[in-house]
């Protein structure tokens, strides 16, 4: 089975530990992720909180290519995967729009005429969580488990864009569970946290990073305090913001003893045994390896 | 056949959309009509007494008034014909006020339609008959089902005209949610010392037959004769015998939740569900017992000395009629498990306000210092959610509870008079105090108590070490508000209980879009149902506070003792009726009647046993369903037949 997927700028620069390890996994797990061709932004560098049409093109022009791309890939499903949470929200958003606007969908059509490109509203945005999820099954995720994460105490970091708003959501924004059952099936130990959702300080990053500490504090503190050892993330600035930031904090004397952050699919590729370099852990700012040596999760002899 | 037609203004209701006079030329066009009118207000007495005058001076023998729908004045018109020696059923009403004048704004179409609905209803009118109203007798006793302070109240003022009122509690005692209160607003009476002698008022007034741990499993029959089966679970205490001197609790093994304290403190499997319980006696829990049958304890039955422990007792189904029944099954709150943002009811330090009412009682588990649940600790300040649950249309409740500004003021004032040093903090999204004296308590809870009220919204709260982080938002200053709170209690909304939903369907009441019992006239019948003689009283139709629920207590029954007091009544002689030729006994009526009305019977005919549709006429309640859905066009409607309904598309087609 083989999916269309979407990167994204991210994927292929600060998170290509995510991007690879994901891809592995989906192989090892019969939910290929392929690259779509020709793909440009998602559009969120453009706000969608106007009803400016403009700023849909983006998004549209991915939705259409995607699109060509299913029917290419034979026997696909007519869905679009994403990594990034923030590509997944402004997709699924402006697919919402188009299907249920199909007057805009014919204007923005009409600005696609140039790329040769219609597209039909036929589309369904996924995060792969939710493939994960709904297409394979955690039993079928922990049947390919190899390397149960034994000793790791998880606290899954959602972030605001995976449940929020109500068009882009990809589980129940009050209580949700699915992070937290992939983390189960991988044998690992999930740690119930109430900062899940809270915000990583997004953009701010960008130029007050001040607004970022004082979020990444509140964060990292309380997942330490609920017995926390590591946190997954499915978001690259998410990620960013969680690991860096705490490197800074260290260096401003603010908080100690930082705690690794992973994508899910990181944590997933060493569970199901899979080739270490895909993780791309020298990107990471806070060590992985060694919390995960300490565990005794890599570097055992088979 | 002389038809008199008459058509209403209204006012400018009728008369600004549907030009009257077009239609009384139109009129008087039409067959058998011998006089056509219009007056300003039909319904008024020089309109009926212009009908009464051309009845008598023209002749007529049918009449037709075009005005508002008939659920307002057919009863108005019916009586004014029959005045004068016209059969009530020969009236005919044409709605050209909500069905045209009301609902369309050109008065070019409006003109023709109402032209069209008086045409077809001429048609129909010249094939109407003369219908009897059949009488039965009235069964001069009243049933009220639950026991709150509503049903309390309903069954004291029926007992009080004089009339035997039998009272169906589904929990061992009455009282209801009022008995759990500590405090009303706005007085702060002590709400267990307003409400017991009412209580015991009940139990020793000769009037009212009280049936506790029992619920109503089936009601037929119709309005004046309602037959009832309740079925009373075994209380394996003997009231008569008990004398309350507590020596069975103590040896009693099992320990369980106390539901009268919300679950906060243990009680035994034999318990008392409050001191001031009526009836006056002990019950033991079947499902929290080590084992009833097979018999596995006892030893409460051996420390019992008046004897009053019997583990024999069998459920019983009381069958019984009644005249008129009242219904008031009360509320619910909103379950604290479905408000995510609010912590699921996983953090123990958020309650409900039930929770808080019976933390803060003297009676309650703590016996009246506001300790905390998680540790036990002294409660120093407390926050006070509004609309946990409420007013909410995109997850939660969409309408207004009503009473949570007021309980929640009154909590906050409570807390205050209780912990003088501590804060209270209100978050709300508009104070609503739409009651006497209900804007001077708040008030008074504000300036004088220095109770502290933030309008805004509480988006999550989060455990914060011993604490509860509360994140709100001020929006009258537009800031986010962060605070620590030791304890944070939700003013949960109002929803229908599940006694109301049940006997909603016991009784095929008609329920609003909220799942409360829906009145039959929202304004001017509050507790009258769409079943005629079942009243309600209540939080049933939606949230009340205490006065409002005593108020309509009282109308409601007032109403039954109209009934109640009869000794025959008239129903409504509009019923179904089969063609026994036509019918080929197939059954389909029978499935399709919500009444039960029909049933299949045996019939002789050339030698032969066949079935056929046979109608109760006093079940019947005149819906109809049986005419629509009968293949072979055997049943048939008084004042509805096949052949008007048949003329009326007919006229209605030739346009």
């Amino acid at each position: 089975m083989k999916n269309s997927y979407f990167p994204g700028c991210n994927l292929k620069t600060e998170a290509k530990g995510f991007e690879q390890s994901a891809i592995a996994v989906s192989k090892a797990l019969d939910a290929e992720l392929v690259e779509m061709p020709e793909w440009n932004c998602c559009g969120t560098v453009q706000t969608m909180t106007t009803d400016n049409l403009m700023r849909r093109i983006a998004p549209v022009r991915v939705l259409s290519r995607a699109s060509n791309h299913v029917k290419e890939l034979k026997n696909s499903q007519n869905q679009v995967i994403t990594l990034c949470s923030m590509c997944n929200s402004t997709l699924k958003i402006v697919n919402a729009e188009v299907k249920e606007n199909p007057n805009d969908l014919e204007k923005i059509n009409f600005q696609l005429e140039n790329d040769d490109l219609v597209y039909e509203g036929d589309m369904e945005v996924k995060h792969f969580l939710e493939i994960l999820r709904d297409d394979v099954g955690y039993e079928n995720i922990a049947k390919k488990v190899t390397n149960p994460l034994e000793g790791m105490k998880i606290a899954s970091y959602y972030g605001c864009m995976l449940l929020h708003p109500e068009k882009a959501k990809i589980d129940d924004e009050e209580m949700p569970t699915v992070m937290e059952s992939i983390v189960l099936s991988l044998g690992a130990e999930v740690v119930d946290w109430p900062y899940f959702k809270q915000c990583c300080g997004s953009y701010h990053i960008v130029d007050r990073d001040d607004i970022v500490n004082s979020q990444v504090v509140k964060i990292i503190r309380n997942a330490k305090k609920t017995g926390a050892n590591a946190l997954i993330v499915a978001c690259p600035l998410c990620a960013y913001n969680l690991d860096n930031q705490q490197v800074e904090l260290e260096k401003l004397g603010v908080e100690k003893e930082p705690i690794p952050i992973f994508y899910f699919t990181q944590l997933m590729a060493i569970a199901m045994g899979l080739p270490q370099k895909v993780n791309h852990f020298e990107d990471h700012h806070i060590n992985p390896i060694l919390l995960l040596k300490e565990l005794g999760l890599i570097g055992k002899k088979k | 056949m002389r038809i008199g037609v008459y058509v209403c203004e209204c006012g400018k209701n009728i008369s600004a959309t549907v030009d009257v006079e077009k239609v009384v030329d139109y009129a008087k066009s039409l067959p058998n009509v011998a006089a056509s009118r219009v007056y300003k207000y039909m319904c008024a007495d020089p309109g009926q007494e212009l009908i009464k005058k051309d009845i008598e001076e023209l002749k007529l023998d049918k009449v037709i008034v075009a005005a508002c729908s008939p659920r307002m004045h057919e009863p108005t018109f019916r009586a004014a014909i029959e005045d004068k020696g016209l059969n009530p059923y020969t009236l005919e009403i044409v709605n050209i006020r909500e069905q045209v004048s009301w609902v369309h704004d050109d008065k070019k179409k409006g003109t023709k339609k109402a032209k069209s609905l008086v045409k077809s209803s001429v048609m129909r009118s010249a094939l109407m008959e003369p219908l009897d109203r059949k009488k039965v007798g009235v069964t001069h006793k009243a049933l009220v089902i639950g026991a709150g302070i509503a049903g309390i109240q309903a069954a004291l003022d029926i007992a009080g005209s004089g009339y035997q009122v039998t009272l169906v509690e589904k929990t061992s005692s009455i009282g209801g949610k009022m008995a759990q209160l500590d405090k009303t607003f706005p007085t702060l009476d002590c709400s267990a010392c307003i409400l017991s002698p009412k209580m015991v008022e009940v139990g020793r007034n000769p009037n009212i037959t009280l049936i506790a741990n029992a619920e109503v499993e089936q009601v037929d029959g119709y309005v004046g004769n309602f037959k009832v089966k309740i079925k009373k679970k075994p209380r394996y205490v003997i009231e008569e015998r008990c004398t309350m001197c507590d020596d069975c609790v103590p040896v009693c093994p099992v320990i369980v939740h106390d539901e009268y304290n919300e679950n906060l403190s243990p009680r035994k499997a034999i318990y008392i569900a409050f001191p001031q319980a009526i009836p006056a006696s002990y019950i033991i829990n079947p499902d929290d017992c080590l084992g009833i049958d097979p018999l596995i304890c006892s030893k409460c039955k051996d420390v019992c000395g008046p004897e009053a422990i019997d583990f024999d007792m069998k459920p019983e189904i009381i069958e019984d009629e009644f005249g008129a029944i009242v219904v008031a099954t009360g509320f619910d709150t909103y379950p604290i498990e479905n408000l995510g943002e609010y912590g699921q009811g996983n953090i123990p330090d958020v309650i409900t306000g039930l929770e808080f009412e019976r933390l803060i009682s003297p009676g309650g588990p703590s016996t009246g210092d506001l300790r905390r649940p998680s540790d036990g600790k002294l409660v120093k300040n407390v926050v006070f959610i509004h609309c946990a649950g409420s007013r909410d249309p995109a997850k939660h409740l969409p309408y207004c509870s009503k009473i949570c500004c007021m309980y929640s003021t009154k909590q906050a004032l409570m807390f205050k008079h209780e912990v003088r040093d501590g804060t209270a903090v209100n978050f709300y999204i508009d104070i609503r105090t739409g009651g006497k004296d209900y804007e001077e308590f708040y008030q008074r809870a504000a300036e004088e108590a220095k109770v502290i009220y933030i309008r805004g919204k509480v988006s999550e709260l989060i455990q914060d070490g011993d604490k509860i982080l509360v994140k709100g938002v001020n929006t009258l200053t537009a800031e986010t508000v962060e605070l620590h709170a030791d304890l944070v209690v939700l003013a949960t909304g109002i929803i229908p209980s599940q006694g109301t939903k049940d006997i909603a369907s016991v009784l095929r009441l008609s329920l609003g879009i909220n799942g409360f019992i829906k009145e039959a006239h929202p304004k001017l019948k509050p507790v009258e149902t769409s079943i005629t003689g079942v009243f309600v009283a209540g939080c049933a139709t939606g949230p009340k506070d205490i006065p409002e629920t005593v108020s309509q207590a009282g109308r409601a029954a007032v109403r039954a003792c109209n009934i109640i007091a009869q000794d025959e009544i008239e129903v409504e002689a509009t019923i179904a009726h089969v063609d026994e030729i036509l019918c080929r006994g197939c059954g389909i009526c029978v499935g399709t009647c919500p009444y039960s009305a029909i049933t299949l019977i045996d019939t002789k005919r050339f030698g032969n046993i066949y079935k056929v549709a046979s109608v109760n006429e006093a079940l019947c309640k005149g819906c109809g369903s049986c005419a629509a859905a009968c293949l072979n066009g055997a049943i048939n409607q008084f004042g509805f037949e096949d052949k008007q309904i048949l003329a009326m598309i007919q006229a209605l087609g030739e346009e």
